[in-house]
């Protein structure tokens, strides 16, 4: 949690508590006078001071790294020992400074008073642990977004370089631009971080330029087919999704036929989604069950951006080709 | 040394060819772009050595080579492949990255180099009597798998080759099986081995000693301490080979 933020729940709280404190000795039939008005700010300002110190205390300690089964005895007893300092706070309040003349509390009211205070530390801690866990499983769901970003295969690349290595003696200028289109693919591949989405556009660029290094790589034994509906370019999709495919379907059929074959992307608007397929010759024998790393990848970044909506399944009742078919909720 | 490329990229292949410009006494024989032309080239070229690739359409370079009878000297190309790089280094394959290292590809040419280099005259006891015929030298180094695991083992160094089902357990570390049979490859084999019983070819050349055996046959000692009995029957073959 922010410093800020701790400030602001803190503030805020207590001046709740206060309130309620104020309430409370309206309900009790007692005028609330500038006597009841000072009892209530010194009450939550000494509360709002023993959150403070425990505060402390939990970070020094590292609480917010225990397991809940280890922290739940430690919040119990330390709400109820500063629901005590409180409770002892409050009594003195009492006794020196009475809101009502000479009437003190009595006992009685003493135990009603404790119950009170550990209930409110025991929301404080559950308030307090329970935010920064929300912040770190916030976090984690980021980090896990940001690993599942299909990273460029490193095969893919060396093989790439090895090509344009060759290319090099061979034809200068394809090779110059091969590199350009490398390095165009880098940028995006290594600075992806930025965004999760983009607009299918720019996906296509991507794609384009994966492909014309593929292209190097394959010769004639690759072909390309793009169906894009123009109403879909500016959908947003997940960033490097699209190249994660196409990159799938070259690896696991073109790669593995003797004779190659055609990668074919379509998209199109229907009924509220964004269909995009990505169909690829099939290898033969289809040799592997599933399609890999990859795609469940894939699969996952799509959940976690878009939800239960979005869906991507891989088609392969066709022994000629294997077609991955992605639904994106629109807007 | 001869040597043949195989690699599904023409691009490589290409600057595979350039990169061993640089080493004169290579001579690359041919090309092949997938498993199966690699298979044609090889029967039809005899290579002393394969440049081969590990990723090809179809086909594995490892599928080819547990294919094949004989294996000729090999360096492995691979762009990268954690899973690949690995099994080269458990199974101690010589391999280069590509793009190629020149400094790199020259060490592995060194050690084909080495390794092609025919070996001198052996000295084993049983040397004079089993080159006393002309027959032509047969195969001697295998490749061999064990589940991830993989490597070549000579024959040579093999001393009895035990007959299991449709297939032949080589009698070195690992206990390697070849998915041949005992018949298939006593055809093919050098003729330093022998057929000493149904289930066993006996490599003479490592022979430790031999004794009088159960009825007439003969006991083959081998180092290790190993016995392989042989018939009365195999022990009169096994006189007149060593006496020819």
């Amino acid at each position: 949690m922010s410093r800020r933020g701790y400030t602001v729940c803190q503030i805020a709280g207590w001046s709740a508590w206060a309130a309620i404190l104020l309430i409370y000795i309206k309900l009790a039939g007692v005028e609330i006078t500038a006597a009841a008005v000072r009892t209530a700010v010194l009450n939550s300002g000494f509360g709002f001071a023993i959150s403070h110190v425990y505060r402390g205390m939990v970070r020094t300690r590292r609480w917010t790294a225990l397991p809940l089964r280890r922290l739940a005895p430690r919040v119990v007893a330390a709400s109820i020992a500063q629901a005590a300092a409180l409770d002892g706070v409050a009594v003195a309040i009492d006794r020196l400074l009475p809101v009502d003349g000479a009437h003190h509390a009595p006992t009685g009211i003493l135990v009603i008073w404790m119950i009170n205070y550990t209930i409110i530390y025991l929301g404080w801690s559950f308030l307090y642990f329970g935010l920064h866990w929300l912040e770190r499983s916030r976090r984690a769901e980021q980090a896990e977004l940001r690993y599942l970003k299909s990273q460029l295969n490193p095969h893919f690349l060396f093989n790439a370089l090895n090509s344009i290595r060759g290319l090099v003696a061979e034809d200068p200028r394809k090779a110059q631009e091969a590199i350009t289109r490398l390095a165009k693919l880098l940028r995006v591949a290594l600075g992806s971080v930025t965004a999760d989405t983009v607009p299918l556009a720019r996906e296509l660029e991507v794609v384009d330029d994966y492909l014309a290094v593929e292209a190097v790589r394959f010769d004639d034994r690759l072909a390309v087919r793009l169906d894009i509906a123009p109403d879909t370019l500016g959908v947003p999709v997940p960033a490097m999704l699209v190249q994660t495919l196409v990159e799938n379907g070259i690896k696991h059929g073109i790669a593995r036929r003797t004779d190659g074959g055609e990668i074919a992307v379509t998209a199109r608007r229907a009924g509220g989604v964004l269909r995009l397929e990505v169909s690829n010759t099939a290898a033969d024998p289809v040799t592997e069950p599933g399609g890999g790393v990859g795609l469940a990848n894939a699969h996952e970044r799509l959940q976690l951006l878009f939800g239960d909506r979005a869906t991507l399944a891989l088609d392969r009742s066709s022994a000629e080709r294997t077609t991955a078919v992605v639904r994106i909720p629109l807007g | 040394m001869r040597a043949l490329i195989v690699d599904d990229e023409r691009l490589a292949r290409a600057e595979l060819r350039r990169l061993l410009a640089a080493h004169p006494d290579i001579e690359i024989v041919g090309e092949a772009a997938h498993a199966g032309e690699a298979r044609d080239r090889i029967a039809e070229l005899v290579p002393d050595l394969l440049l081969l690739d590990i990723e090809m359409p179809g086909e594995s370079a490892f599928d080819l080579l547990a294919s094949l009878d004989a294996a000729p000297e090999v360096i492995f190309t691979t762009a990268f492949d954690a899973h690949a790089v690995r099994a080269f280094e458990v199974s101690a394959l010589d391999y280069v990255l590509k793009p190629i290292d020149p400094a790199r590809l020259a060490a592995a040419l060194d050690r084909a180099r080495q390794a092609v280099r025919p070996s001198g005259p052996a000295e084993a006891p049983f040397e004079r009597g089993e080159t006393a015929g002309s027959a032509p030298p047969g195969i001697d180094r295998v490749f061999v798998r064990d589940g991830d695991r993989c490597w070549f083992v000579r024959l040579s160094e093999v001393a009895v080759i035990e007959s299991e089902g449709n297939y032949a357990r080589l009698d070195v570390p690992g206990q390697p099986m070849l998915p041949r049979s005992l018949s298939y490859l006593e055809a093919r084999l050098e003729p330093g081995f022998f057929r000493a019983s149904r289930k066993h070819l006996v490599n003479l050349r490592l022979v430790d000693r031999v004794e009088p055996g159960p009825g007439g046959g003969l006991v083959l000692i081998l180092p290790g301490g190993k016995e392989i009995e042989m018939s009365r029957r195999a022990a009169q073959r096994f006189r007149a080979k060593m006496t020819v």
